[in-house]
């Protein structure tokens, strides 16, 4: 006798097989679906993949009355779809044998549910067989057929996902001959009649139950152990019990519909401890109990999966936490991120929910992978119930929906679930007069379960050619007007496609058609790699959540094990300071629908009018970050625009920073802030200490999202940089007034004059907070050691503290000639603010004027001011007379060795001294955060506070974005950084709230 | 049934690092050497890029394929995150073979905790054991120059920790690859096998 590793699903197909089944039919669904693939290997045997479990039921059933043994394969749910044929045929009884089996999924590993079959079982009464291991699965399937044949009885095999997907020795037999019974008409029994039906129910009741009572004893096992302790069980429950108790005496029921009454009576007497272990529902315990047999009441729990350690607690009757002899105390874990299952790195479907969040469609999801859509960071489902239900429960909800909503809706389905039940409800919608718009998710297969044929493929289940039962012209031939294909990797192509069907007011249809890449293995083209000189690390790429996109160290990496370059995030990488969906905001621009486009915008910055003015644009450049050439197809898509928005100096070249700009002012005009007031209120309070544009940011995201947010400002007026570092001629102070003006409305609260340290502790803001978010900014100025210095009282001055008096219309006073020190925003901000004032500046930086940190365009505009600027030159002493600067020292530099940021650290050369007369030295050479109210309260800081690239700092519930936590040094960035903190933060709310 | 006789195998990784099928291999070794054999493992959703873990338990009788927590003799980490996840089913003593390979979750599982530290991996781990290997798997798989193959290297470097006939390993090796990678699948069991030799005897 051969001994061959299986699968509980194989040996099933085995059983089957070697009870000379003739006809195999069903639906993939996890954790049934090996057993019909495993049947169709063997050439005796005639199987189908059935467009759905009824119609494979009734197949199986239509075989078997015609008078050959037949069995139908399904999961769980499947059996609901074919309740009806179960409880009918359940009257008829059968011809040849008929096996039905349900792979139930404790636990839910791949399941809607974990509803308990056998319960539906004793419902349509039925004869019920439960084995647990491999070896039994192929007995009592063998043996299924023949108990259906003797008592005129379909019987229903229900396993369990450990007894399905367990592997064990199973010895081999032969295929029997059986030979095909005669068809004969049996109206009586074959035609369900309500008169026939009385007849037939009274038999089952009076004679096939009872009958199949004493039959059930014989698949009755008695283990004998000790005394102390006697167990009742069935399937996968016996193992575990079996484990955990090894020295008890168990009663391991095989057939559990009927219960054999009396065996278990018998088996009871005399047993002082009788304790009943089963998965889910109690299904033996409430039986047995009613036979008048003192079960001891344990506590297993009625959902999820048993294990021996379960089982092993309860009938100890031990608390889960307490220590168990047989099992060591746990090691406590660092708390770890989980891994759910995510969609596949290049999978279609990531496209079309991609599109679908940049919509903000309300999406009615359907079973299969693409469920994973309704995660984060798509979150691009809304509902998903079960197997074809997403079209009509979207037809019911938009007969419920404003015009408003039902212009969001979309009902998402993949085409085997199309085809398995979504075709009715296409055809309800059409008669009923419905809108919905329908996208099938065509990728080919049955993907979840393993890549099964369907209809759609033009193969069957044994691999032969099938006619292809098309999706277009089947939708088509229904009578729907608007069916179009869409390639699922052209996001824009796909956004026009939903877009313009959500604005139809008829039916329509999309397919998205691409193959899975599982399946075919497929790459695209050449392996994506991110240019660090150009990544914003605005994160949006993330958005797709792609899990060959990574962050290593807080930057992003593209895993090369994992990319199959299907260019899902090129084409969203917009290189983009603020993380703004600009393909988006583009098409809408175009489309001239600004308020959408405004509300695009929105979603990444909350201050576009200020970011238009001010953002140093990297998303001009000709080759995005992850090789995609953005810029040219802006250019291409939209003519129109370029003419309207062209880029100085580059008329063939949009500029998105003018249409940005644009945009944020048309806000301005249009929204007053009322309308991103959240929908509901959350009671958590956030603190956020600084009212620049991270903490506004984080603030604006935070509120969004319903929380009580207050701003703690040290200065006289909130906007941080924006208002005293950025000079009025660059950005005027009513736009950031107004863009402000729109938190307020939104219920953001912010305080003026409260210093954190002074006026109140971190730790009393924490005392009040639920979390605190940081973004105090780098306000000090980085101080360089310089001769001369100490002794100054006029003359000599620090960029930030310049930008604020002017900014706050102080007086200031320079002299008629002023040298600025320093390469970056603050000292270009520095230089015009002096040349304003009418002084004759000259700017003095130690590197090239390619490495010049600030904008290029305000260098630009300062050499047309008249600013001279003086490159590799760097000073040495201040030349001081009476205490006023009269003149600087200085030293010529050249570019050194490389520096660990992969720059050249300039070196003086040699001897190279020069000076030159100033009245007034600006230093600007940096700016640093001033921390000193986190000493002392366990928040690691250096200079800057450390945190992970979440902003997540050292202690819970602590958070800080901008420059204080990742120094990006632009508006635009620290926007991006705020965002990004928010999303975090409301993370960490929800699930310190899950756990109250 | 006791464990005395039952050796347990908790297999962990990511969905698609091949953790299923090491364990088919162990499972049929097993097989072939005589063994009485039980496995269990995840199909479906579970297996698309999430935590996946399975089981193999051989002995002279073995029914059930699930190993209780704290009762695992190896446990058999294909990625550094999921061997820390899964560690309280290793018993007390038993063996940490893990794969030095970092699978970084997505970025929305980052924002619930961080992925953790080398040292802070390895010291955890050691609270359970002392028996802890840390396997370039990923290393010699990609010198090799398919890091799929990393899974086949730690078989080669298991093989030579438990006591099961070596030349059934190659046997159930032949028989479970696919043909077009066999040959380079037997040279990363090879790989494997080499390097457990030259890390015991540096060890000792």
């Amino acid at each position: 006798m051969t001994k061959v590793l299986m699968s509980g699903n194989e040996a099933i197909a085995r059983g089957a097989w070697e009870a000379g089944v003739r006809v195999g039919c069903g639906y993939p669904g996890t954790p049934s679906t090996e057993i019909l693939e495993a049947l169709a290997r063997y050439p005796e045997v005639e199987c189908e993949w059935s467009t759905n479990e009824k119609v494979a039921l009734e197949v199986a059933v239509g075989a078997a009355i015609a008078g050959g043994r037949a069995i139908a394969t399904m999961k769980h749910v499947g059996l609901n779809v074919a309740a009806d044929p179960l409880f009918s045929v359940a009257y008829m009884g059968v011809n040849a044998g008929l096996v039905i089996v349900s792979a139930d999924d404790p636990g839910m590993h791949s399941s809607q549910n974990e509803q308990d079959n056998r319960l539906l079982a004793r419902a349509a009464r039925v004869a019920l067989l439960e084995p647990a291991t491999p070896q039994e699965c192929k007995e009592f399937a063998l043996a299924a057929f023949e108990i259906s044949e003797r008592y005129d009885t379909p019987v229903l095999l229900r396993t369990t996902t450990r007894i399905s997907h367990g592997k064990g020795l199973v010895t081999l037999g032969e295929r029997r001959d059986i030979p095909r019974r005669p068809y004969r008409k049996n109206v009586q029994k074959n035609v369900v009649l309500p008169a026939h039906g009385r007849v037939r129910h009274q038999l089952i009741e009076t004679q096939r139950i009872p009958a199949l009572e004493r039959e059930a004893e014989r698949w009755a096992q008695v283990f004998e152990g000790s005394d102390d302790l006697a167990l009742i069980t069935s399937g996968a429950a016996f193992l575990y019990a079996r484990e955990a108790f090894p020295h008890a005496t168990i009663l391991k029921l095989g057939m559990t519909h009927p219960l054999p009454r009396e065996l278990i009576k018998s088996f009871a007497q005399g047993k002082k401890r009788i304790v009943v272990i089963e998965e889910l529902e109690p299904y033996l315990a409430e039986q047995v109990r009613a036979l008048g047999i003192a079960i001891e009441e344990i506590h297993l729990p009625r959902f999820g999966e048993l294990s021996v350690g379960l089982v092993r607690q309860a009938v100890e009757r031990r608390a889960p936490s307490a220590r168990d002899g047989a099992t060591p105390p746990p090691v406590t874990l660092p708390p770890l991120p989980p891994r759910p299952p995510i969609l596949c790195a290049g999978c279609m479907h990531r496209g079309v929910f991609y599109v679908l969040k940049q919509l903000d469609a309300i999406v009615s999801g359907d079973i299969g992978c693409y469920t994973l859509g309704a995660l984060a960071p798509l979150d691009a489902m809304d509902t998903c119930m079960n197997m074809g239900a997403s079209l009509a429960m979207a037809h019911g909800m938009a007969k419920i929906f404003s015009a408003e909503e039902k212009k969001r809706l979309v009902a998402v389905i993949g085409d085997s679930t199309f085809y398995h039940s979504g075709v009715p409800a296409l055809i309800d919608i059409l008669y009923n007069g419905g809108q919905t718009v329908t996208i099938i998710l065509d990728n080919h297969t049955t993907a979840m379960t393993g890549h099964q044929e369907h209809p759609g493929t033009g193969r069957t289940i044994k691999g032969e050619p099938a006619p292809v039962i098309e999706l277009e012209s089947l939708a088509k031939g229904l009578g729907i007007k608007h069916v179009q294909r869409v390639d699922p990797y052209d996001l824009l192509a796909a956004w026009r496609t939903v877009d313009a069907a959500l604005h139809r007011q008829e039916p329509s249809v999309i397919i998205a058609d691409a193959p899975c890449v599982l399946k075919e293995k497929r790459r695209f083209g050449e392996i994506v790699s991110v240019d660090h000189t150009k990544c914003t690390e605005c994160f949006a790429c993330t958005e797709l959540g792609c899990p060959a996109i990574e962050i290593r160290d807080g930057h992003i990496e593209i895993n090369k094990l994992l990319c199959i370059a299907c260019t899902h995030c090129q084409q969203v990488c917009a290189d983009c300071n603020a993380g703004i969906d600009i393909p988006q905001v583009l098409e809408l621009v175009h489309q001239k629908r600004y308020a959408d486009a405004f509300k695009v915008l929105i979603r990444a910055n909350p201050f576009p009018a200020v970011a238009g003015r001010v953002c140093p644009h990297p998303c001009d450049h000709e080759v995005n970050a992850l090789g995609w050439p953005q810029e040219k197809l802006y250019a291409q898509r939209y003519p129109d625009l370029t003419e309207e928005f062209p880029t100085p100096g580059h008329p063939a070249k949009l500029s998105v920073r003018d249409v940005e700009r644009f945009l944020g002012d048309y806000g301005i005009e249009n929204f007053s802030g009322a309308e991103f007031k959240p929908p509901q209120e959350r009671p958590e309070r956030i603190a956020i200490i600084g009212s620049g544009p991270a903490g506004l940011s984080a603030a604006f995201y935070l509120r969004r999202r319903g929380f009580r947010v207050t701003v703690l400002e040290a200065f006289e007026r909130p906007g941080g940089m924006m208002r005293y570092g950025i000079p009025a001629f660059r950005l005027p102070k009513e736009i950031v007034d107004r863009e402000i003006d729109r938190l307020l409305m939104m219920g953001v609260e912010i305080q003026c004059n409260v210093t954190v340290g002074r006026d109140i502790s971190f730790s009393e803001l924490q005392r009040e907070h639920d979390a605190v978010v940081i973004a105090v900014g780098d306000s000090a100025p980085q101080e360089l050691e310089l001769e001369g210095t100490s002794d100054i009282r006029e003359g000599l001055l620090y960029g930030v503290d310049f930008l604020r008096r002017v900014n706050r219309g102080q007086e200031v006073r320079v002299g008629r000639r002023v040298a600025v020190i320093g390469g970056g925003n603050t000292a270009i901000d520095c230089a015009r603010s002096a040349k304003r004032l009418g002084a004759e500046v000259t700017v003095y930086y130690r590197r090239t004027v390619a490495e010049m940190p600030a904008i290029r365009e305000e260098i630009d505009e300062a050499i047309l001011e008249g600013i001279r600027f003086e490159f590799q030159a760097s000073p040495i002493r201040v030349t001081v007379q009476d205490g006023r600067v009269v003149g600087l020292d200085l030293i010529r530099m050249q570019p050194g060795p490389l520096d660990r940021d992969g720059r050249r650290r300039p070196v003086p050369v040699p001897n190279s001294e020069f000076s030159v007369e100033t009245d007034t030295v600006i230093l600007a050479i940096g700016e640093r955060a001033d921390l000193e109210f986190l000493r002392g309260t366990g928040v690691q800081f250096a200079h800057k506070i450390r945190t992970a690239f979440t902003g997540a700092a050292s202690q819970s519930g602590v958070f800080a974005c901008g420059d204080v936590a990742f120094g990006y040094g632009t508006v635009t960035q620290s926007i991006a950084t705020g965002r990004r903190v928010a999303s975090t933060v409301t993370v960490y709310l929800q699930r310190k709230g899950a756990h109250r | 049934m006791s464990s005395d006789t039952v050796t347990n195998i908790v297999l962990v990784g990511v969905g698609g690092q091949g953790s299923v099928l090491a364990g088919q291999i162990i499972a049929r070794v097993a097989t072939l050497a005589g063994l009485a054999v039980a496995t269990s493992e995840v199909h479906g959703m579970a297996q698309r890029g999430g935590s996946v873990l399975s089981t193999v338990r051989y002995g002279k009788e073995v029914l059930s394929p699930a190993v209780p927590e704290g009762a695992a003799d190896v446990l058999l980490a294909f990625e550094k995150l999921e061997a820390l996840r899964y560690l309280n089913y290793l018993k007390v003593d038993g063996l940490a073979l893990v794969n030095d390979q970092r699978i970084v979750p997505s970025v929305e599982s980052l924002k619930l905790a961080p992925y953790p530290d080398d040292n802070t991996i390895e010291e955890t781990l050691r609270r359970r054991t002392e028996h802890v290997l840390i396997v370039p798997g990923l290393e010699i798989a990609q010198q090799l120059g398919n890091p799929a193959l990393a899974n086949t290297v730690m078989l080669g470097v298991l093989s030579t920790l438990l006591d099961l006939p070596h030349a059934e390993w190659r046997q159930a090796i032949t028989e479970l690859v696919p043909p077009q990678t066999l040959e380079l699948n037997l040279l990363a069991f090879a790989e494997g096998a080499l390097w457990a030799k030259k890390a015991a005897s540096l060890s000792y």
